[in-house]
């Protein structure tokens, strides 16, 4: 995949995790600098969201966070204590909320691609890995008064 | 004292209806007067209850937020819904324009940014 | 719905010689996931109006014998990208076939291999169709929810 293109799609996932974070949470999420993850393995423990998509371009987003930020983002919705079911329902609508804004804006910026997401996902545990395969990926880290986030994208090589 | 506008909520996230209902209950003009979980549930509650507006969702089981819209409009041609969603590319405005649906929402929304597309669905 | 998905994997399973003694099925308030290495694949039709996840569930023994078939004479960790490829694999095939058979046009994403400890799942908050198969002393269970 085109340089250029893949910054733009992962772009798109960066503003939308933002837009979605402030305003359910009325604060702010500072993104690092796009790196290149050195490998398509993700591993991680807390929260998990995974956004899968496909069209002209097919991949997937993880987010990923810690119980303690999910649980603030929770508390933000719903003024009360999350229970760990609670936790992957807020983590799943967080999610669809992200991905519905990324989608939007990547199909306005590259007309008739056609992208579609398929239902968020949400996981909670301990030593999680993430495989995926022939894709690209890359990590942005997003900073906050109430912990970190981590962004990877992977995308499949090749439009289709 | 003017009445308040009467709301049917239509989202299958019960933290989309909280917030919503949150939202409305620091005004003074708007409330909740029923919630429905998918879209048939919405048909149904929508001629039992009669309400000014409905919120509804798009993607959401039994049936979809257009597809109880489609239902709704043509028994109740002047129904006043409010579409809301987390997409908001210009082939889901085609087709809630076709059915015919004027007004949308992308979730998720600021309490201002509701009240003012209630009131915009209110002035058609 | 269940009758598509237990031929589809019994199509894919019956390629490598496999042929699971026991087999249940039922339907799911939503769509969720508990075992510790799973596969998920996203489906999606054109229009964005139908989508839906397939979840594969694996426990370490059917995996094993899954990898025997498919790359016999090599022994592969099932925790290793070649053992979560191999299984993602077989999780495209039964995706596929499925989606054939159910006449359903549209896309898939690629597949996600997970594993991890003490994990729990939200694939999709709508009901889902659930077979789990029993041999060689564990299970693989097979989900898909469609809104």
């Amino acid at each position: 995949m085109d340089k250029q293109v893949a910054e733009q799609i992962i772009r798109s996932f960066v503003g939308a995790t933002m837009n979605v974070y402030r305003s359910l949470t009325n604060t702010e999420l500072v993104p690092g600098g796009i790196e290149k993850a050195p490998s398509l393995l993700f591993k991680t423990s807390g929260v998990v969201i995974l956004l899968s998509f496909s069209g002209a371009f097919a991949g997937r987003t993880i987010l990923a966070t810690s119980e303690k930020m999910m649980e603030f983002i929770h508390e933000c919705i719903m003024d009360e204590k999350p229970t760990q079911d609670d936790l992957l329902v807020t983590a799943n609508e967080f999610g669809n909320m992200v991905i519905g804004h990324a989608v939007t804006d990547i199909n306005n910026r590259f007309r008739g691609s056609n992208v579609r997401p398929t239902p968020p996902s949400s996981y909670i545990g301990e030593n999680l890995t993430f495989f995926n395969f022939k894709m690209s990926a890359y990590n942005v880290v997003f900073k906050s008064r109430h912990g970190d986030l981590k962004l990877n994208v992977a995308l499949e090589e090749g439009a289709k | 004292m003017m009445t308040k506008k009467r709301i049917l909520l239509v989202d299958d996230s019960p933290l989309v209806r909280n917030l919503i209902r949150k939202f409305l209950s620091k005004t003074d003009d708007f409330e909740v007067v029923g919630e429905a979980s998918n879209g048939e549930e919405a048909v149904k509650l929508f001629f039992q209850l009669k309400p000014d507006i409905v919120i509804m969702d798009v993607t959401m089981p039994v049936k979809n937020g257009l597809e109880a819209a489609q239902e709704i409009l043509c028994q109740e041609p002047g129904a006043k819904i409010l579409l809301a969603s987390a997409m908001g590319d210009d082939d889901l405005l085609d087709q809630a324009l076709a059915i015919g649906i004027k007004h949308s929402i992308q979730k998720p929304f600021k309490q201002a940014q509701l009240i003012d597309a209630l009131n915009k669905v209110l002035e058609e | 719905m269940i009758e598509a998905l237990s031929e589809a994997v019994n199509d894919i399973l019956g390629t490598f010689g496999i042929s699971p003694k026991y087999s249940n099925a039922m339907k799911l308030e939503s769509h969720i996931i508990e075992k510790s290495l799973c596969v998920v694949i996203g489906v999606v039709d054109r229009n964005g109006d139908k989508k839906g996840v397939l979840s594969f569930e694996f426990d370490k023994p059917v995996v094993l014998d899954l990898l025997a078939a498919m790359v016999p004479g090599i022994d592969v960790d099932v925790e290793s990208e070649m053992g979560i490829s191999a299984i993602s694999e077989i999780a495209n095939m039964v995706t596929g076939k499925l989606l054939t058979k159910l006449g359903f046009v549209g896309m898939t994403t690629p597949p996600t291999g997970i594993i991890g400890q003490n994990m729990k799942g939200l694939l999709n908050t709508t009901y889902a169709y659930k077979i789990t198969y029993r041999w060689q002393n564990g299970s693989m269970a097979v989900t898909f929810s469609l809104t």
